[in-house]
């Protein structure tokens, strides 16, 4: 089923939660809605369940409008954080439940609850209560119960923030393979850029109820629209470090407090021309910076602090008053308190608005 | 580690002092204990020793049950119609205040209007307002709409009365379940009516028991309105019987007065038991996880 | 013109807001209905009469007579009134003290001092009686208890162990009897309310304290005092207020008596009421303790705000974030 949200407007009181979306989720798709907590993406959700109404603007599933359409006759399922299972009934009666409103004779529901245990592997299971199991096994049943009665959408949030570490990497591709699997069209709420990037056909970044991107997961990681976007996804995030603009003939420069950059023309072309002197954020990711000899276009800076992340070693280095992370090999050598060269990897660079955060960098 | 735990850690060389402790409780509790005793001990005897001995049983302070109490020529009513009385009181108090404080709580809690802010703050200020300061204008008020002298003005007093406090405990109960559980049931095809009866309701049950019962025992002890509104002998209630029978029989049968005290008591003893056995059932509840 | 039409925008959309506010609150009707017929029928519209009656010399006949401030002046002249007055000051401190005191004191040693959950348990459902006893069943064992023969309790344990004479408790001293009995009960209040308030000290403070060296008496002191303070602030103020009106167990016990000497405000205006049938005078002497009910009241939840109040005194507990708040559906 496909899904648009056409210039959806939300309120509550005088805050807007979701301000004025267009989105549109394509059948079969798996739509990861990321950003920060109180952005708006679950009031998004809440708006395709149909338990919010929106203020303004329509939603549309296969070209239908349904704004007015209740949420129990929308035929969606939905799986939340808290996983939301009935107390008072088993884990049987639980994934039954739908079923049963539905009115379907009780050898069809009790065929498609066995179908669907073994499924999700929790056939023991069926005649427990959601207290006397686990976490990971309440996640279950939960997606169980929303899948149980073949829904046309599948909207998930933040499934698995409420696992642990181990658990939740392996039910990502769980999920994954299983929407997939069945090619429903699925919603996938969440504030962790990595599950986004990582589930996902294709990502919504939002903040402060307003959209700011979508796209694929590459996408949005090589070619951030924005400074947000920037440094929302990529883990460790993206540096920023504020500096002049200088345009010297085809050519950027860049002054930072104690360093000068200066972009080969090929780099400079990709930006959008500046006034001069103005300023701008400059944009790099750790992977794309290293640490060598002193040479022109390099930053100094003293080592603060080095990070071991196993594989890898996380170099933060102190330049003037802003602190950049370098991402090393696992042989790198440097202690804390060295005068180290910080060399840019100048083809990754991105340059942002100082004022609205805009991507300098021309689309397309 | 529990809070008692590490007091058992802490208190391990205390002993003497607990012991003082120890001590002290029960003297304190010593007379308490003693006039409940009595009131069993002298139901069943002629006379009591040291107030809570029982010397020679008998039945006989129980007459009221089987026959009618006299002094002089003055005739008591017959218990049952009384306790009838009081069970019909306590009966329709406990059923209209859970049905209203159901159905405002859940208003209260799941709903959003203008004005709910309002009722709430003043169902606060009411709560903490004791009704009986009104005894004066609620006189006037049911004498006004012809329920003086009638058991349901007593109802309808009581009820509303009890009503901000079980209403905010509803509430409460309401709003300890997530909405994620009641959102849940929408879209697994419920409409607003089934989510209520087939979701939300099954999982306060214990809730609407607890107000229930505490509904049932504040009818059935409800003294002051009974005594000030019903003035007719149909109308009396075990409390208003009993405070009579004080009255005349205060210097004279104790025995009598224990046991018309035990036999109104008795809904208030189960209770207790009751609660205690729950407890219990909690405690040991909670070593299964 | 694009503030006008800012404006005019914002006029539209206020009125829709309005409109949408009356259906949602007639929505809400079927089941507030109810409560705000008996709320407005029994707290409301009597709030309103007694102040109207105490402007009137209504008697059992229930006529409004109009006599403007009369009532009041006869209070002030009213020989009766000072030692009301005064009974009530003592009353409600001296039950106060009963109250909190003892409560505070049971609750530490029920749930501090003696570490086994069935003996706390069982003091604490011993003290719980009181309360749960019908009034007319608790007074009755007050009257035995204190009876002014040998069958009294008292009296037969004194002259048995002292071999002290048999006296009339209740007529030699009124107002320490209405104040002992009516400390029991409220004794229980307290109790369950600071046990809980101790029960919810993070146990990590009880571990710190043991590790410095705390002897039980400074733990007292130092950790469970501070934490009790909201409570017993809160639990005299609750206390007081339902003190100053209430009189049930006063009116079966010495109905005041003898003579004017267990007499309280509240119960006086009873008598001049039902006894007397003085219903105008009676309203004006209540009409003053329903305007400091009403202060106290709203005092306490400006203090305390919503939760200590209905929950008497659970002050520490936090519940729904703003973000709860705005959950709803909107069907």
């Amino acid at each position: 089923m496909e899904v648009v949200m056409r210039d959806v407007v939300k309120r509550f009181g005088n805050f807007k939660a979701v301000d004025n979306l267009n989105l549109t989720i394509k059948d079969g798709e798996f739509m990861a809605l990321l950003g920060p907590s109180g952005c708006g993406k679950t009031t998004t959700l809440l708006i395709l369940a149909g338990l919010y109404k929106p203020d303004s603007g329509e939603i549309l599933f296969d070209d239908k409008i349904v704004n007015d359409v209740l949420p129990k006759d929308r035929n969606i399922g939905m799986c939340f954080q808290s996983y939301a299972l009935y107390p008072h009934m088993t884990v049987e009666e639980n994934i039954a439940f739908p079923l049963k409103l539905k009115k379907l004779p009780k050898k069809e529901i009790e065929k498609k609850v066995n179908e669907i245990a073994s499924k999700f592997h929790i056939e023991h299971l069926l005649k427990r209560f959601p207290g006397q199991i686990s976490g990971g096994q309440q996640q279950r049943v939960a997606l169980a119960r929303a899948l149980v009665k073949e829904p046309n959408l599948l909207l998930l949030d933040e499934p698995l923030s409420n696992l642990d570490a181990g658990l939740r990497i392996s039910m990502r591709a769980e999920i994954r393979r299983l929407q997939k699997e069945l090619g429903i069209t699925t919603v996938f709420v969440t504030h962790d850029q990595a599950e986004a990037m990582s589930m996902s056909d294709r990502i919504a970044v939002m903040n402060k109820g307003k959209l700011q991107d979508i796209g694929t997961p590459e996408d949005l990681y090589m070619r951030p629209k924005n400074k947000f976007i920037a440094g929302f996804i990529g883990n460790p995030p993206m540096n920023f470090l504020e500096v002049g603009y200088v345009l010297n003939g085809d050519e950027i420069m860049l002054k930072g407090e104690n360093f000068e950059l200066s972009l080969p023309r090929e780099i400079s072309m990709n930006f959008m021309k500046k006034q001069n002197n103005e300023r701008v954020i400059l944009g790099i990711r750790p992977e794309h910076l290293s640490i060598g000899i002193e040479a022109p276009n390099t930053i100094k800076g003293e080592i603060f602090v080095v990070e071991h992340l196993g594989r890898d070693k996380l170099v933060d280095v102190k330049v003037g008053n802003d602190r950049i992370k370098v991402l090393t090999g696992q042989n790198f050598e440097g202690k804390m308190g060295d005068i180290v060269n910080v060399h840019l990897d100048l083809k990754n660079i991105h340059l942002f608005d100082a004022d609205d955060g805009n991507s300098m960098k021309w689309a397309g | 580690m529990t809070v008692r735990e590490v007091m058992q850690m802490i208190n391990a060389k205390t002993s003497l002092s607990r012991i003082a402790i120890y001590l002290l409780l029960i003297i304190l509790s010593l007379p308490i204990v003693f006039g409940y005793l009595w009131l069993f001990s002298g139901s069943i005897s002629e006379e009591v020793e040291f107030g809570i001995v029982p010397k020679s049983i008998t039945l006989k302070n129980w007459r009221f049950l089987w026959s009618e109490i006299t002094i002089g020529t003055k005739v008591f009513e017959n218990i049952w119609p009384i306790t009838l009385n009081s069970i019909l009181l306590a009966g329709s108090i406990t059923l209209l205040e859970v049905l209203i404080s159901l159905l405002a709580g859940y208003a209260l809690s799941r709903m959003n209007f203008p004005g709910k802010d309002f009722i709430l703050k003043t169902t606060i200020i009411l709560h903490a307002f004791p009704g009986v300061a009104l005894l004066i204008a609620l006189y006037y008020v049911l004498n006004y709409i012809g329920m003086i002298d009638k058991i349901t003005g007593v109802v309808l007093v009581k009820v509303a009365l009890e009503l901000p406090m079980a209403t905010w405990m509803i509430k409460g109960f309401f709003d300890e379940i997530p909405w994620e559980i009641e959102w849940a049931a929408y879209m697994d095809g419920c409409s607003r009516l089934q989510a209520w009866y087939k979701v939300i309701l099954p999982q306060i049950k214990p809730g609407i028991a607890a107000v229930a019962i505490f509904a049932f025992l504040a009818g059935w002890s409800e003294f002051i309105y009974s005594y000030t509104f019903l003035f007719s002998s149909e109308n009396y209630t075990l409390a208003v019987f009993l405070k009579n029978l004080i009255g005349d029989f205060r210097f004279l049968d104790y025995g009598l007065l224990a046991a018309a005290g035990l036999f109104y008591m008795i809904p208030v003893i189960a209770f207790f038991l009751i609660s205690q056995k729950s407890l219990v059932t909690i405690k040991f509840g909670g070593i299964k996880g | 013109m694009p503030e006008l039409e800012a404006e005019i925008c914002e006029n539209v959309r206020a009125k829709k807001a309005s409109m949408e506010g009356l259906h949602k609150f007639l929505k809400a009707l079927p089941f507030l209905g109810p409560f705000l017929f008996l709320i407005i029928l029994f707290y409301l519209v009597p709030v309103t009469l007694t102040f109207i009656m105490s402007l009137t010399s209504m008697d059992y006949t229930l006529e409004w007579n109009f006599v403007g401030l009369e009532n009041f002046m006869r209070f002030f002249q009213d020989s009766s009134v000072k030692i009301v007055i005064f009974n009530t000051v003592k009353y409600v401190v001296f039950t106060l003290i009963i109250n909190v005191g003892f409560g505070f004191l049971l609750a530490i040693a029920t749930s501090y001092f003696i570490r086994n959950e069935n003996i706390m348990l069982l003091f604490q459902t011993i003290w719980m009686l009181p309360r749960m006893t019908p009034p007319v069943v608790y007074a009755l064992l007050w009257l035995w208890f204190l009876d002014p023969t040998e069958a009294g309790m008292l009296n037969s344990l004194l002259g048995k162990l002292f071999g002290l004479p048999a006296q009339n408790w209740i007529l030699n001293h009124p107002m320490k009897v209405v104040i002992i009995a009516n400390g029991l009960i409220g004794v229980s209040l307290a109790m369950v309310v600071f046990s809980a308030s101790i029960k919810s000290i993070p146990p990590d403070y009880f571990r710190a304290a043991s590790v410095d060296g705390a002897s039980d008496w400074d733990i007292i002191r130092y950790v469970i005092i501070p934490f009790l303070k909201w409570p017993i602030m809160f639990m005299t103020i609750w206390q007081t207020l339902s003190l100053i009106t209430s009189y049930e167990y006063i009116l079966l016990i010495t109905d005041g008596g003898p003579l004017n000497k267990s007499e309280v405000w509240s119960l006086f205006s009873y008598h001049k009421a039902f006894s007397n049938y003085e219903f105008g005078y009676g309203a004006a002497i209540s009409m003053v303790l329903v305007i400091l009910a009403v202060i106290i009241a709203i005092i306490m939840l400006k203090v305390f705000g919503y939760d200590a109040i209905m929950r008497r005194g659970n002050i520490d507990s936090t519940r729904g974030d703003a973000d709860d708040k705005r959950k709803n559906v909107a069907f």
